[in-house]
């Protein structure tokens, strides 16, 4: 340890801190003697702070945390930051991010997504409840076979799940490991996966849908999302 | 932890005074065999007068006050050999403390409380007859007496309830020569608040009587004289709270930024309030940093507070 390391004086820091009359948050981890690109502010703690247009370009926040934080406008790109941390921001959407980072936290509020707030049928609703299934997070790596064991309902259920998901791009797909069984017979083995995409645009459309049920379910005072069919129909 | 310069009367670990870490050992011998008990002493508290020295540019002194206290941390306890290396699979590690994570534990005793209860009764009785004939005297007369003892004895059987309280805040996992200890805030009986901190020593049962963390056994031959037990004390940046900060000079007065009434008056509470924030957010990093930079490990969004070795 050399002589520099030791001499860092966390009271001188703080005084500089508090002396520095500032709102930009750069010039207060500067004023601190902080390097926020070397990992020195890697865990903040930024929840529900206002961070709306501030400047992070860069920064090692990879295990800040943004908890009811708002982020609108504020410079992330380059950042180190963890997607399932960032969505815990009240409108992380709305803030300067590279695109990969993006799609990441796009697809992790996806997995966090409740699954009653899709537009399915009671029937579906009772299923699910039935296995337990809360996000669309518990359906990853669950297969078909998982999830015709509920007593509640079957196929038509797995269905309108699989019709339902479609615009969260999350769909049932073939796994690709090799679980030939003891006679040599591969079985194929469907499970719900998320189509993995750098496509913005669709990352976007996800949102866009995910916004869409959010202010559907706030507006329906009732549990219901489909009038249930009758013979009628 | 002891670098410290000379001419600098901040304290080396500004946390020392709100979590506070000793490890003992002692050796047991159990069926022959000879085992480490491994004792801590982890306790707690809110501290409300963190103080730091410093001065400013022109040269007046200032007191840096603020309080502290923890939220929520974790304790490993690891072991390693006399190169430093973890023993996997030579080391196990048993009867660990607070493994149970059962808030309360009940437990009803048949066999124990069977209570005989016997019974004993006694009764005299007398009944006098007496006959008058009219014949004159001729008379009969008989007594009866009736002593009579009854004993009886009968054996109730009660089932008695014990209840124990375990402290559910604190759980542990352990894997080969590691443990972790998760400690929670509050007791069995309360819900966690927001507002609760850590205070107290962690290694004590429900009766207020100190426990062992855990005993080490060793698999490989070597004495256990040579395995180092390394605990740390592990907190997140979030679980860390830090209130009231102060800057003081030495004739009590406080220190502020000079030009604060430059901001328009209708943000005003809301620059105040982030300015509040974000320093109080900073001071933590500050204090981080200052850590790292004696000694102090960094485990992934966790940094250590304290260590000890035995």
């Amino acid at each position: 340890m050399n002589r520099d390391d030791i001499d860092f004086d966390w009271a001188a820091s703080a005084l500089s801190v508090e002396l520095c009359d500032s709102t930009d948050l750069s010039k207060l981890i500067d004023a601190a003697d902080l390097d926020p690109f070397a990992g020195d502010v890697s865990d903040i703690d930024f929840s529900n702070m206002d961070l709306r247009n501030q400047n992070m370009s860069g920064w090692d926040l990879k295990n800040a945390s943004f908890t009811n934080a708002r982020i609108a406008n504020a410079n992330l790109k380059k950042s180190k930051i963890n997607p399932e941390a960032i969505i815990d921001a009240d409108d992380w959407f709305q803030a300067e991010m590279d695109s990969d980072l993006r799609t990441n936290a796009i697809f992790a509020a996806v997995r966090r997504f409740p699954l009653n707030k899709l537009e399915i049928s009671i029937s579906t609703f009772n299923f699910i409840n039935d296995l337990k299934l809360r996000t669309i997070g518990d359906l990853m790596g669950l297969n078909e076979l998982e999830m015709s064991k509920s007593k509640v309902g079957g196929k038509k259920n797995i269905l309108e799940l699989k019709e339902a998901l479609g615009p969260f791009r999350v769909s049932l797909m073939e796994d690709k490991r090799d679980d030939r069984d003891s006679f040599g017979q591969h079985n194929p083995d469907l499970w719900f996966h998320i189509k993995s995409s750098d496509d913005v645009y669709m990352a976007e459309e996800i949102l866009q849908h995910m916004e869409k049920l959010r202010n559907l379910v706030q507006k329906k005072p009732l549990r219901r999302r489909r009038p249930i069919p009758t013979s009628d129909n | 932890m002891r670098q410290q310069p000379p001419d600098n009367n901040n304290p080396a670990n500004p946390l020392i005074k709100v979590a506070a870490l000793e490890l003992d050992r002692e050796y047991i011998s159990v069926e022959g065999e000879q085992r480490l008990k491994v004792a801590a002493s982890l306790t707690f508290q809110r501290s409300s007068d963190m103080r730091g020295k410093t001065s400013t540019k022109d040269g007046r002194k200032v007191n840096v006050t603020f309080g502290l206290k923890i939220k929520r941390a974790s304790f490993k306890v690891e072991c390693k050999d006399d190169l430093g290396n973890s023993p996997e699979g030579f080391v196990l590690v048993d009867k660990v403390a607070f493994s149970s994570p059962l808030v309360v534990r009940s437990k009803i005793e048949d066999a124990a409380t069977n209570t005989r209860h016997t019974e004993r009764r006694g009764s005299i009785g007398g009944k006098l007859q007496a006959q008058a004939g009219a014949e004159g005297l001729g008379a009969g007369a008989s007594v009866n007496t009736q002593a009579q003892a009854q004993s009886s004895s009968t054996q109730t059987q009660k089932r008695q309830a014990k209840r124990r309280f375990e402290r559910a805040n604190i759980s542990a996992t352990h894997a080969g020569s590691e443990v972790y200890w998760e400690i929670n805030p509050g007791s069995p009986n309360e819900s966690l608040k927001l507002d609760d901190f850590l205070v107290g020593n962690v290694f004590l049962d429900g009766n207020r009587k100190a426990i062992d963390a855990c005993i080490v056994r060793r698999r490989d031959g070597k004495p256990l004289a040579d395995l180092e037990v390394i605990g740390s004390v592990f907190v997140g940046m979030k679980d860390l709270v830090i209130e009231d900060i102060e800057f003081i000079d030495d004739d009590g007065m406080e220190i502020r930024p000079s030009n604060l009434s430059e901001h328009s008056s209708s943000g005003f509470m809301d620059v105040l309030e982030f300015k509040k924030t974000a320093k109080e957010r900073i001071l933590k990093q500050i204090i981080r940093k200052h850590l790292i930079k004696q000694g102090l490990r960094v485990d992934g969004a966790l940094v250590e507070i304290c260590r000890a070795f035995t």
